[in-house]
């Protein structure tokens, strides 16, 4: 195991109160390591879309999907800590806006502006990010290169790359130390520029975070495609990346991203973290948790594919991993959230 | 006994205590409008939520729409002010008592125990002469906000006489230990020793304040140990204005010309009036403060008229002054059947509510009974009469591994809200 000191960012609190190094830690174990691998994998995807419209192949498109799917990997598990800079600089709706709104994109193709880096860079969500990507390069290959639109479909799908690209890069140098050091931030309420004015404040967004793609795992990616909250009735059409059948591995990486804030570990790397407070209080809690998380990467990893079909046809996985999901939301939000005092957001309102 | 107790009550004493205090509550309450306005309460609470807990027998209260709400709280800051300055006092404190509890009667989840202990004293202060240039007043008013606020302190005391107050310094140990950065004893406060200490301490205090201000000799100690307890609680836990109201309200058991004494200027004299006569008008004034202070006694006390453990249930919690005396965490999730169809949903609570809204409900088994009320009623809109509504609550208490708050076979949509109780809430873990 690689200590946090060998991260590379500067050294913990010297005292010692285990939140401030949790929260530390948080930053440089999991937050920063996730995010600095997000841009290698957007320049990638630059690379690969530039390649296919050079030359639109079906060995091209296939190295565009895969880079378009390696991309996507460290987006979802910065999901599991979606503050800061991410919502400040509103870069989730610019990258990943979902559901992808096929009829915004089709009236984007028929348009004639040329498509250029101020012209996506001004479009609105439903009309840029990976999910307009996944609509493009998950389609057929004709489109890219046969007919009038050719053209105007290959230019989109490179500078819409190019746009996930630069938004990636703003991402992590708004975290970075030598940029906008939201890190420094984090790991320092009570500072000037702080938008924390306690360490409790820390904890509760790191933990708040991990809370919010828990509910969104098990509400909106899970219970909805099944049909749960529509009467029983299944909606393939709500499962995310869909045309990639991606939507399982993005669950994983989002999953991947949540167990990473549970316990600090990340790469190798590990540090102070809620699973050791948790373990401190109750030990089984922290047990039951972790066994939970490997049961639903299983349950995960087990469900029907293609996805959008299973959640009709073969169900019985994808159920499964909804109750699995479920039953690790409760877990955070009732027990742990009650064992460590971390509220779910209400906000700043008084109590008592 | 009673002539002699009325006739005292009449007796005119100074006003300087009350008035200074007034001035206080006035600015206190002030501030809290102001925080409202700064911290966009006013649009989170009362604007965006498209669903609102109204109280059992207040479905009437509704919010005004957004510019209406805005300019209640306006109206609520200029009252305030007016009280602060003892401008049409009564006037003002009455259309402030009625402004202030509207919006408390909004929404169940915004309730705070010092938002009621607000309403009340706001009530009292309608009926006591104490506006601009009153020199006295009678001497049943500031017995009265002392035993209003006495009340509060001894019945937040007899609230943590619990076993997991006292011997398991809960939830003390759970709020203290996020309390680490604290300046100077930050690093003690996720010591179990100190968890207990403060909760004896805590309770100790709560239990004794009143008499010990009462008594002269330990006054000035006793008012000291509360404004160190209140900063203490100000600064480790998000309790608004409350120290500070509370830390106001202790000035009251002073004596009432202390004001006067810290300024060394002396009693005018031309300003004490012969003791007034008991008319009727008095006599039935006396009577309902009588009868309003039995409702402020009896009213923490009906939570033993519940089979159910009072801080698990919520049943007889609230306007009984039981302060900070447990954490809990919920999730509630509500499962409709449509029985003409079969047809079955999965509805999570934030289609209706907002996360505080939701945070607040999933441990109260009122608010969980009538938001299944709301969702019959919007499934019925949709099309779907007689469906039938089951919840699945899951709570943690004071640091316990959840359990369900509530039987989840039972169809809520068929329960009524009761003051008796109900028979389907599932037992608490300290049973």
């Amino acid at each position: 195991m690689i200590v946090i000191a060998a991260v590379g960012c500067s050294a913990g609190p010297s005292g010692p109160d285990r939140r401030a190094q949790l929260v530390h830690d948080l930053a440089d174990v999991v937050y920063l390591p996730i995010l600095r691998e997000l841009p290698p994998q957007t320049a990638e995807l630059v690379a690969r879309s530039e390649a296919l419209c050079a030359e639109p192949t079906q060995a091209t498109l296939d190295a565009a999907r895969q880079a378009w799917r390696a991309a996507r990997a460290p987006y979802k598990r910065s999901e599991a800590f979606r503050f800061g800079p991410v919502a400040d600089l509103r870069v989730a709706g610019a990258i990943d806006f979902w559901p992808a709104r096929s009829a915004d994109i089709e009236d984007e193709l028929a348009q004639t502006a040329p498509i250029t880096e101020t012209y996506v860079g001004g479009l609105g969500s439903t009309r840029k990010g990976l999910p307009v990507l996944e609509y493009l390069l998950f389609g057929e290959l004709e489109r890219l290169h046969d007919g009038g639109s050719a053209m105007r479909a290959c230019d989109y799908v490179v500078e819409l790359a190019r746009d996930v690209d630069r938004r990636a890069r703003e991402l992590v140098a708004a975290w970075e130390p030598s940029g906008g050091d939201f890190r420094g931030k984090l790991i320092d309420p009570g500072s000037g520029g702080s938008p924390y004015a306690k360490l409790s404040d820390a904890v509760a967004e790191a933990a708040n975070g991990l809370f919010a793609i828990l509910e969104e795992l098990e509400a909106a990616k899970l219970a909805k495609p099944l049909g749960h909250v529509d009467g029983g009735i299944p909606q393939p059409e709500a499962v995310e990346s869909s045309l990639a059948d991606n939507g399982a591995a993005d669950m994983a990486a989002n999953l991947a991203g949540a167990r990473a804030v549970y316990t600090t570990e990340y790469g190798g790397a590990t540090g102070m973290s809620f699973s050791q407070a948790v373990a401190d209080l109750d030990a089984q809690l922290d047990a039951d948790v972790r066994a939970k998380f490997d049961t639903c990467a299983a349950a995960f990893q087990a469900m029907g594919r293609p996805l959008a079909d299973a959640v009709v046809n073969d169900p019985a996985g994808v159920e499964a991993a909804f109750t699995c999901a479920k039953e690790l939301y409760t877990l955070f939000v009732a027990d742990v959230a009650g064992a460590l005092g971390v509220t779910p957001t209400i906000g700043d309102v008084d109590g008592d | 006994m009673i002539e002699r107790l009325c006739a005292r009550g009449l007796e005119p004493i100074d006003s300087a205590s009350m008035r200074t205090w007034r001035v206080a509550f006035g600015v206190l309450m002030f501030v809290g409008v102001v925080r409202f306005f700064a911290y966009g309460w006013i649009d989170q609470l009362y604007v965006q939520p498209s669903f609102y807990f109204s109280y059992p027998y207040f479905d009437w209260v509704k919010p005004w729409p957004r510019w209406g709400m805005y300019a209640h709280f306006a109206a609520l800051g200029v009252l305030a002010l007016a009280i602060a300055a003892g401008v049409r006092l009564r006037l003002s404190a009455a259309l402030f008592f009625i402004g202030f509890t509207y919006v408390e009667l909004l929404d169940q989840s915004n309730y705070l125990n010092h938002y009621y202990l607000v309403s009340i004293v706001a009530l009292l202060l309608v009926f006591m002469p104490i506006g601009r240039g009153a020199q006295t007043v009678p001497r049943w008013c500031l017995w009265a906000l002392r035993a209003q606020v006495g009340l509060v302190y001894f019945f937040a005391g007899v609230a943590k006489l619990s076993t997991d107050w006292l011997l398991h310094a809960q939830p003390l140990r759970i709020w203290l230990a996020n309390n680490t950065d604290f300046p100077l004893v930050g690093f003690l406060l996720d010591e179990r020793w100190v968890a207990f200490a403060a909760s004896w301490a805590a309770a100790l205090f709560d239990l004794s304040l009143v008499f010990v201000l009462l008594w002269r000799r330990t006054r000035v100690y006793a008012f000291a140990a509360a404004l160190v307890f209140h900063v203490a609680t100000a600064l480790l836990f998000p309790l608004g204005l409350f120290p500070w109201l509370m830390t106001a309200n202790a000035t009251l058991f002073f004596a009432a010309d202390w004001p006067r004494r810290l300024l060394s200027r002396p009693r005018r004299p031309r300003s004490v009036p012969a003791p007034r006569s008991l008319t009727r008008i008095r006599r039935l004034g006396f009577a309902l403060l009588a009868a309003h202070f039995a409702l402020q006694i009896l009213l923490p006390f009906r939570h033993m008229l519940y089979r159910s453990d009072v801080l698990w249930s919520e049943e007889g919690l609230r306007f009984s002054w039981k302060v900070m005396v447990v954490e809990k965490a919920g999730v509630a999730r509500f499962y409709v059947t449509d029985p003409a169809s079969g047809r079955q949903w999965t509805v999570y609570p934030r289609t209706y509510l907002s996360q505080r809204q939701e945070k607040m409900m999933s441990v109260n088994p009122d608010m969980v009974l009538k938001l299944a009320h709301h969702i019959a009623a919007d499934f019925a809109a949709r099309g779907h009469p007689g469906v039938q509504v089951r919840a699945d609550v899951r709570v943690s208490f004071n640091g316990r591994r959840s359990r369900p708050l509530i039987d989840p076979s039972v169809d809520l949509a068929r329960q009524r809200f009761l003051l008796t109780g109900y028979d389907w809430l599932e037992p608490s873990p300290r049973r």
